[in-house]
């Protein structure tokens, strides 16, 4: 669930991106911040310097700054990074990414689609099913894939609030709600 | 009445004050009886005196006589007149007083004649009050024990329509938890890769149709 202020701060980024001669590409700004996201994440001191309000800003920025190089962040996307902790909103920067990926599939017209499988997907059955989803979407989808054992078997593949169940557990719950039911 | 009273007493007296003398007389003979030898004479002399009154004595006496007759003859007509009057007025009032208690006890005698009708129709009212209500009674208790019976009914009915339906369930639970055992134990990676494909060729007919739809 995105917050009204990481969506805020998500269009912001989009607004910098998608500005006339910025020279910044969408999905690598996407892929910064995930990169960005995942070093937060796999540090736990990283995160409490960043996020606790006993450190200064400075101090964060120093820190953030240093990162940045070492990850190879565009300056745009630091300079990001500095205005988000100047306001305190680092224990955001998840939702900050959503947002700024729902405002640039806005922009570009691509819908997300969420594909759940019982097992990692091969390339060929990845890219059947994108292109499945985008006849579907009649537009460009960007596929989120993750993988879910109780599935059992099958596909399930969610676009907004549709879902499209092709799963063996969809099909075993099915065959019980029928069974329950029937007279 | 008052009268009469008075002329006894004047009677009374008279007689009273009458022997009172042939008393005094007696006397003086007895004290002269204690010496009859010197008091013969003079005892002799007394009876003489009494023998020469003895006419004035009756006359007195006739005078007394008289004059009682007199006042009596003057008030006893009267007197009893009014004591007849008197004891007529009572008879009759005893006479009006016997038939009131008599129309009284006649009517008392209707009434308890009227009375036991009376009874007899309030009994009889009481016992229909009572038949109706043990009617009514047995009516709302029939109606009662057939809501009862109905709601039981309905509850049984609802108790077994739920039991069923959990059993069902419970059976569906069962079968499905078995079927995903062997669908598990048998999923094989071509199995997979067949759901997979069926998936996207069901997306395909999907996006035709919305095609199709659309156009």
């Amino acid at each position: 669930m995105i917050s009204v202020a990481a969506a805020r701060y998500g269009n912001a980024l989009a607004e910098v991106v998608f500005a006339p001669g910025s020279g910044l590409d969408a999905r690598d700004v996407v892929n910064q911040l995930c990169a960005f996201e995942d070093l937060l994440d796999a540090s736990p001191d990283l995160r409490h310097v960043l996020l606790s309000p006993a450190v200064i800003a400075s101090k964060k920025r120093a820190v953030a700054g240093r990162l940045a190089g070492e990850l190879g962040l565009s300056p745009k996307v630091r300079n990001f990074l500095y205005v988000v902790i100047d306001h305190r909103r680092m224990d955001q920067i998840s939702g900050i990414r959503e947002a700024f990926q729902e405002s640039i599939d806005r922009r570009l017209g691509v819908v997300r689609a969420d594909v759940i499988s019982a097992r990692e997907l091969k390339e060929s059955e990845r890219g059947a099913l994108e292109t499945g989803l985008s006849k579907i979407a009649n537009k460009r989808v960007r596929m989120e894939f993750s993988v879910d054992n109780s599935l059992i078997g099958g596909v399930v593949a969610r676009i907004g609030s549709i879902v499209y169940d092709g799963s063996v557990r969809g099909q075993l719950e099915a065959l019980r709600r029928r069974l329950a039911t029937e007279d | 009445m008052r009268r009469l009273l008075l002329i006894a007493l004047f009677a009374l007296w008279a007689a009273l004050a009458q022997e009172r003398a042939t008393g005094q007389e007696g006397g003086s003979r007895g004290e002269t009886s204690a010496q009859p030898s010197e008091n013969k004479p003079a005892q002799e002399s007394a009876q003489e005196e009494n023998e020469r009154y003895a006419g004035w004595k009756w006359a007195n006496f006739g005078v007394l006589v008289l004059a009682l007759g007199y006042m009596i003859s003057k008030s006893a007509p009267q007197f009893f007149r009014a004591r007849s009057e008197a004891i007529q007025r009572e008879l009759a009032e005893a006479a009006r007083m016997r038939q009131e208690a008599e129309a009284r006890a006649a009517r008392i005698e209707v009434r308890m004649a009227s009375l036991d009708r009376e009874i007899q129709h309030i009994r009889q009212e009481a016992q229909s009050e009572m038949a109706k209500e043990r009617e009514r009674i047995l009516r709302d208790a029939e109606q009662h024990i057939a809501r009862m019976r109905a709601h039981a009914e309905q509850d049984i009915e609802a108790l077994s329509k739920r039991a069923a339906q959990r059993l069902k369930a419970e059976a569906a639970e069962l079968a499905v938890a078995l079927a995903e055992q062997r669908i598990r134990s048998r999923m094989s990676d071509r199995q997979e890769a067949e759901l997979v494909y069926r998936f996207t060729r069901q997306l395909d007919r999907h996006a035709a149709a919305r095609g199709g739809l659309r156009g």
